[in-house]
């Protein structure tokens, strides 16, 4: 019948002057033909305004947008190391449950977080997050999930009573506290999808990482680039990433689309190029390299004997790297080491010993390429802080 | 003159006498209320055409009687014969030949066809009985006629006229009224004896005529010509009862009882403690009906009168959740023992859940009923005037007053409301004739009014504001307004172990967390009135060329005015969610202009003192706020702003041909144009716009250029006027009803500010508990800063420059057979499909609302808007135009609006004969697309053309798919059969059986900005369907003849025979609003969510939710325990009995 339909809207749509059958294109659809592509990258970088002074702001590292400014896409060359996220926003939908496991009321293996099976819906994790008593009839078969792994049992506290052992084998239940029938938590998987920067695999937060199939290249009324999808964010653990570096995004082979196609990013997220399943190479970007800030501009003088010299990096250092730093002093070296360098992660300390630095004295700071962030990357070029002391 | 009757039937019609029936040869198609007889007359033996001949049509129906000469081509047609049964009677030489049983229904034309017999001449009357083909072999139009005596024998779901338009194929209940072929119900026009009577405001029922009053309905779903416009869905002519020379009339009683109906099943709302019901506890009504003669053949009258009462109570069952179960190791639930586990019981301190139905198990605490009221009357009067054969006219009055209480449900029964109504109808209509009646002129005129009234349920809450408090417990709701029984308090207090609560490791035992609690006032007051003043004048002319011609023109006009209220009880409208520490202040307000424009400068009226600012639409603003000069409404009905009036006037005129080129081969063309132009409220005209600094003038929009073409080509393969094949095509615009006049071009403005509970006074017990530190709405304070304000409409309302009609194209083709005598067979493809729509749209991101073409504007308003930017020197002016530009260009980025209505329409018909009447069919159909219509069904908002449907680009994301009208399977058989008890009177049976699809079912989320159900989560009908169903009614009629032309009648109904209450709806919303942190808290989150643009069902348990601000996180949404559960149900098994007296 939905034949004859379909033939009776062809014939008379030809033979008149009404246009053809339905055509159902839409501004907010995907493009899940082909491979899952990477359409577009967001993250911070670091530049110069106007006047010098480091600013930052979130742009397209990778593709663009139509409604971008200018200013908001380009290569990037200086990724912000600390503080950033990586909103990697695909062209169609990927499948969830190689991206982010549910969180369970217990350790089940290790931890307490669980894969979802393939085919899962929603009414899989409701059987899965019943009351206690019921889970056993309501969460089994080839779509349970937050099955106990380990030999002794998973024990559950329930509210009120004695707490349950569940034995292996058996869903310890989905954590649901406010008992609507969703995962109340999700995690994103250890290494779906990773930052490589040279051979460095960046530590990814994977609670504040997390899938989003949400979305699509409209703009919403609130939220901006941000709220394009569908997306995976991406954000590296408070190491961030290393400095000075180029990067790239890598995915693992089991994150593909609904077709099992693996992931790849075409040139400039072009998605009407081609791109090679797995190829991701070309999402590619460059940190920051290390710089420190004294706040003020070297050289200065009447600087006071006893103040501290002040330097802002913009990642956390190496330690034992921190002897990196030299001193002059009236360009002498010196014998004895008259200050104490304070390490305070990103942050360097560094105070003149009692009684302090010496009047009208000129003193050059140098940190050196013997100074590494925490990723062992080294300042690129020394850095030299002059300032002369007051009476 | 000697008489020899010979009564034949209609088979035996060919043969007897040498008279046979023909097909109709003559064009189609008469006025809005009456219909025709046409055909030739030829000689039985040489097939020689016969002209000369005398026609004359003679009725009950008729006031004087109509008469036609064949021409040379023996043809003849008489027109404006009010629907009924017919006596045609032939003169010729000196043979005289009467032919009775033809019936004639609104616009169309019965063909009648004659072969005389010369040799049979001898100045013999003969008298046959005979039916003239069922088939109009020269009218595309699809649908159906209903008249009296299906209303009569079928039993029809309701007492007035919409309950008999489910009859037609392809039309359905959408929930608002009755839509057919695959559009919205508000795209229906209503006509009530030539005179449109469709609500004004959105397009709903205006004159809901009493069954009993009615002599025919005509219902159309398409394939209509030039003569009907303003209507993308059907088109129903409904023409009540005139007198005649004879007094004829009835006295009818209807009556429902609530103890003849089943009890409505009950459809529990999860975490929500009131379970409403509602039953019937009775409904009827009582009158006559009576026309008659005051001059004979000249002056009749009708009148009837017929008051309606009703009355349903609901039942409100108040329940509390338990914690006393857990699941046994055979699956099924232990008994109840509310101790803790660990001291042997079963409490856990959650709430138990069947793992069945995923339903929280509740106990019954009371029961209470409320009970909504309705009092109507029913009022008809009609004269028609016959000054002579050619000349006649009709003065119709009808009127519909009408009462009612509704009591608060879910709340106080203070918090209802009480409301008036009166629907008041006066049309007149004259019809001429002549040039030997060639040439016809019809004048119609008509007035259509209104008026709506609501009053507080409770007098004392008249000033009193409409709280609606979301997140809240009986267990201090309860208490607190004393609204609840003791038993009910009772049950839901809670407390501690020591305590009378049964459950006490349950925080809350009696939650509402899925409906909210509503105390206060009535809210929005109404006292509005709407009324239309129509006029059409039409003129026919038959003439010979390359065939026969019908040409019909016309023109019509119509004033459409409506003056409404806008205000609320107290003021103002709260919004008060407990659980979130959010509190809504909504008020209506004028809007002088920002401060420091030269409006607010120049002003004197110290009304104007009030705050108001909302967030600044410039980009560049960086959040910051603007203030406005302005008044907020007062809640008192008068005072100044409380009234909005609105304006539209239509006019169209056509120009169709009905041309029938051979006997059996006739094309139709025409072509309607139609005008719409729709104006500000007075207030607005000639005044700046607030906002956009647009200059306003007298019309808010006008739609011109609507040209309507319509083409139809009809073949009788049989030539006997049993068959047609037939194709059509046609264009049909929309006639915008007058919400938008309302809303968009009557400055609808409306601020609403947030609150922090702190900000709101002391902590009300009432509302947040003894220990709650909930505020009530009430305290919120006006004339301090919250934490958020926003004017929504203080922005204005642009008009995209150039904006197009909105309209609808519609292929038909399909043939009709007359199988067996009295018994058609028809099968129609039918498309219609949406060419263009008019919506408001924003196209940055909600500061600015457009009304426009979702998908197109044209390059040449942009060039003008150009050109003209270019000419600016003023640099503020500039820069306004220039954003006006960006804006409007913004309109091609949405999608275009789509709704494909494919169908395969199988109908049978038998009309009565042999005791036996059946009308049946089966629509295949396909209903897919983005656009429903002028209902926005997902969400359920009813604002015509400026619906949310298409606000903001990211709404429109998955909305492709099987529209909520789209049920591809749809059957319905309605019959009746008599059964002759000879003396003893007779029984008729009559059945109305209905089998149907479900309605795609959806996963809805709420919006940031916009609510709840505005973010289609996944496409449209990707989690199925609701469940197939069907009914079966039944009416019992036994009638018994008293005396010589009076009967008595008594009937019964059974409705839903079998009491499938099968579900009507179900929740469609799958993420709530809000998420709560624990199943019984009070507190919770806002959770919005964006669609998952192709998404499955898999894909939901990984979105994210979104907050208030539009930020996402990593936080999953969380699920709404109602998803999927049924919301309504079909009605239960139901008796109704009555009796009627014809006389």
């Amino acid at each position: 019948m939905n034949r004859v339909l379909k033939l009776m809207c062809t014939v008379l749509a030809a033979t008149t002057i009404v246009a053809g059958c339905t055509d159902y294109g839409s501004s907010t659809g995907l493009n899940p033909d082909g491979p899952p592509m990477v359409e577009q990258v967001r993250f911070r970088e670091s530049y110069k305004n106007a006047t010098g002074g480091l600013n930052e702001r979130r742009v397209f590292g990778f593709g663009t947008h139509p409604d971008a400014l200018e200013a908001m896409q380009h290569p990037v060359t200086s990724a912000r190391v600390k503080g950033n996220s990586f909103r990697v926003i695909m062209d169609e939908i990927l499948i969830g449950n190689n991206l982010e496991e549910v969180g369970c009321r217990t350790n089940i293996d290790g931890d307490a977080y669980s894969r979802v099976p393939l085919g899962s819906t929603p009414d899989d994790v409701a059987r899965c997050a019943t009351a206690q008593d019921v889970l056993p009839s309501t969460c089994k078969g080839a779509h349970a999930m937050c099955l106990c792994d380990l030999d002794a049992g998973c024990t559950v506290l329930v509210a009120g009573q004695p707490p349950v052992t569940v034995p292996k084998g058996q869903s310890v239940g989905v954590d649901d506290k406010n008992q609507d029938g969703a995962a109340d938590d999700t995690r994103f998987i250890r290494d779906a999808v990773g930052i490589k920067c040279g051979a460095i695999n960046v530590p990814i937060d994977l609670d504040m990482s997390y899938w989003n199939p949400s979305g699509n290249q409209q703009v919403p009324a609130m939220g901006g680039f941000d709220a394009l999808g569908p997306a995976i964010v991406l954000v590296p653990t408070l190491m961030g990433l290393p400095s000075n570096i180029d990067c790239q995004l890598v995915f693992s082979p089991d994150v593909v689309d609904k077709q099992n196609n693996q992931v790849c990013a075409p040139p400039n997220g072009d998605i009407l190029s081609d791109c090679t399943p797995g190829d991701t190479t070309k999402v590619a970007f460059k940190t920051e390299p290390m710089i420190f800030d004294t706040g003020f501009t070297s050289p200065v003088t009447g600087w006071s004997k006893t103040a501290p010299i002040v330097l802002a990096g913009i990642t956390t250092l190496d330690p034992a790297s921190v002897n990196g730093i030299t001193m002059t002093q009236a360009g002498l070296p010196f014998t004895t080491f008259v200050v104490t360098i304070t390490n305070m992660g990103a942050t360097l300390v560094v105070t003149p010993n009692a009684p302090g630095f010496l009047p009208n004295t000129l003193y050059t700071l140098t940190v050196t390429t013997n100074v590494k962030d925490s990723f062992g990357q080294p300042v690129p070029a020394p850095i030299v802080v002059t300032f002369t002391t007051g009476a | 003159m000697s008489t020899k009757s010979i009564i034949l039937a209609a088979t035996l019609g060919s043969t007897l006498l040498g008279i046979t029936v023909l097909s109709p040869t003559t064009a189609h198609a008469q006025s809005q209320t009456t219909g025709a007889v046409q055909g030739s007359v030829t000689d039985s033996k040489t097939n020689e055409k016969l002209p000369g001949v005398t026609v004359i049509a003679t009725s009950p129906s008729l006031a004087q009687a109509q008469t036609a000469i064949t021409d040379e081509n023996g043809q003849y047609k008489i027109t404006d014969l009010p629907p009924g049964d017919y006596l045609i009677t032939f003169y010729y030489a000196d043979i005289t030949l009467e032919r009775g049983g033809i019936n004639v229904g609104i616009g169309k034309s019965t063909p009648v066809f004659q072969k005389l017999n010369q040799a049979q001449a001898g100045g013999e009357v003969v008298k046959i009985t005979d039916t003239a083909p069922t088939i109009d072999p020269t009218s595309t139009t699809q649908g159906i006629t209903i008249d009296k005596n299906y209303i009569k024998n079928i039993p029809v779901p309701g007492r007035t006229f919409e309950s008999t338009l489910g009859a037609a194929a392809g039309s359905q209940n959408d929930g608002v009224g009755v839509s057919f072929s695959g559009s919205s119900s508000l795209e229906n026009q209503y006509y009530v004896d030539g005179v449109n009577t469709t609500g004004l405001t959105f397009g709903t029922v205006g004159s809901p005529v009493i069954n009993d009053f009615i002599e025919e309905i005509e219902v159309i779903t398409g394939g209509y010509n030039a003569e009907v416009g303003r209507a993308t869905g059907g088109v129903v002519n409904v023409v009540t009862k005139s007198g005649s020379n004879e007094f004829k009339g009835s006295v009818f009683a209807y009556f429902s009882p609530g103890a003849l109906t089943a009890a409505a099943e009950r459809t529990p709302r999860n975490a929500t403690s009131i379970d409403a019901t509602a039953n019937l506890a009775y409904t009827g009504d009582f009158g006559f009906e009576l026309g008659g003669p005051i001059i004979k053949d000249r002056l009749w009258f009708f009148v009837g009168l017929a008051p309606q009462f009703g009355k349903t109570d609901v039942t409100r069952i108040t329940k509390r959740q338990t914690d006393c179960r857990k699941l046994q190791g055979n699956g099924t639930l232990s008994g109840c023992d509310a101790k803790l586990m660990s001291a042997g019981g079963n409490a856990d301190g959650t709430a138990d859940v069947d793992p069945k139905t995923g339903f929280f198990i509740t106990d019954d605490l009371d029961k209470e009923t409320r009970s909504n009221t309705s009092r109507s009357l029913n009022v008809l009067t009609k004269i028609n005037f016959a000054a002579t054969p050619e000349n006649q006219g009709q003065v119709t009055f009808q009127a519909l007053p009408g009462q009612g209480e509704a009591p608060g449900i879910f709340g106080p029964a203070t918090s209802g409301s009480k409301g008036s109504s009166l629907v008041t109808d006066l049309s007149g209509k004259w019809t001429s004739k002549f040039n030997d009646n060639k040439t016809e002129v019809e004048a119609v005129i008509g007035w259509h009014r209104e008026h709506v009234t609501s009053d507080p349920y409770d007098p004392s809450q008249a000033d009193s504001p409409l709280q609606v408090l979301y997140g809240g417990s009986l267990g201090y709701l309860g208490p607190g307004f004393g609204a609840e029984t003791q038993t009910t308090v009772n049950g839901c207090r809670d407390g501690d172990a020591n305590s009378s609560d049964p459950y006490p490791y349950l925080a809350d035992n009696c939650p509402m967390r899925n409906t909210p609690y509503v105390i206060g006032g009535p809210g929005s007051i109404n006292d509005d009135t709407e009324q239309r003043t129509a006029a059409k004048l039409s003129i026919t002319q038959r003439l010979k060329a390359a065939g026969s011609h019908e040409i019909r023109a016309g023109v019509d006009v119509e004033n459409n005015v409506s003056d409404k209220a806008r205000l609320y009880s107290g003021g103002r409208f709260i919004q008060n969610y407990i659980n979130q520490s959010v509190i809504l202040v909504d008020r209506w307000v004028t809007l002088l202009g920002r401060k420091g424009s030269p409006a607010a400068m120049n002003n004197t009226d110290p009304r104007f003192n009030d705050r108001c600012s909302t967030p600044d639409p410039d980009p560049n603003s960086m959040g910051a706020n603007v203030e406005f000069v302005c008044d907020y409404t007062s809640g008192v009905l008068g005072s100044p702003g409380t009234r909005v009036t609105g304006n539209t006037i239509n006019w169209s005129a056509y120009l169709r041909d009905s041309w029938q080129i051979q006997p059996n081969l006739t094309l139709n063309a025409g072509v309607r144009y139609e005008e719409q132009r729709l104006r500000f409220a007075d207030f607005l005209q000639d005044k700046t716009d607030a906002l956009t600094g647009e200059q306003l003038g007298k019309n808010a929009m006008s739609l011109r250029g609507m040209i309507a073409p319509r083409i139809g080509l009809l073949y009788d393969w049989t030539k006997e006027g049993r068959s047609k094949i037939y194709a059509h095509w046609g264009r049909f615009y929309e006639s915008i009803p007058m919400d938008i006049n309302d809303r968009s071009f009557g400055g609808e403005v409306n601020f609403r500010q947030q609150f922090a509970p702190s900000q709101c006074g002391a902590a009300d017990p009432r509302i947040g508990g003894p220990s709650g530190a909930a505020r009530n709405g009430e305290n919120c304070p006006s004339d301090m800063a919250a934490g958020s304000e926003q004017l929504i409409g203080a922005s204005g309302t642009l008009v995209a420059p150039d904006i197009k009609p909105q309209y609808l194209d519609e292929i038909i083709a399909g043939f009709e057979y007359e199988i067996l005598d009295d018994l058609k067979i028809g099968v129609a493809y039918k498309n219609r499909r949406l060419g263009r729509v008019i919506e408001d749209v924003s196209t940055d991101g909600a500061s600015t609302y457009i009304i426009a073409n979702p998908g197109e504007w044209s390059s040449s308003a942009e060039t003008k808007l150009m050109n003209r930017i270019a000419s600016t020197d003023n640099a503020i002016e500039k820069a306004r135009l220039e954003n006006q530009l960006k804006l409007f260009q913004g309109i091609r980025v949405f999608d275009k609006p789509r709704r494909d209505y494919n169908s395969l329409e199988f109908t049978l018909t038998r009309r009565f004969s042999k005791k036996l009447y059946v009308q049946g069919s089966y629509t295949y159909s396909k209903t897919e697309g983005n656009y429903p219509g002028l209902v926005s069904y997902d969400n359920g908002q009813i604002d015509p053309n400026i619906s949310s449907q298409y606000d903001l680009i990211e709404l429109l994301a998955n909305r492709v798919g099987p529209l909520p009208q789209d049920r591809p399977h749809y059957i319905k058989l309605d019959g009746y059969y008599t059964f002759d008890l000879k003396k003893a009177g007779n029984i008729t049976v009559g059945t109305r059986l209905r089998a149907l699809s479900g309605v795609p079912i959806n996963a809805l989320a709420a919006h940031y900005l916009y609510g709840g159900n505005e973010s289609f989560l996944l496409p449209r009908g990707q989690i199925g369907r609701t469940d197939f169903e069907h009914s079966l009614a039944l009416r019992l009629i036994y009638a018994r003849q008293l005396s010589k032309g009076m009967q008595l009648e008594f009937f019964v109904d059974l409705n839903n025979i079998y009491n499938r209450q099968g579900s009507r709806g179900v929740d469609d919303n799958y993420a709530p609003q809000v998420k709560l942190s624990a199943p019984n808290s009070s507190s919770g989150t806002t959770q919005n969510a964006n669609p998952v643009s192709g998404g499955t069902y898999s894909d939901l348990i990984w979105v994210k939710t979104i907050d208030r601000d539009g930020n996402e996180s990593g936080t999953p949404i969380g699920k709404n325990p109602n998803f999927r559960n049924t919301t309504s149900r079909y009605a239960p098994l139901a008796a109704n009995f009555g009796m009627r007296l014809n006389f």
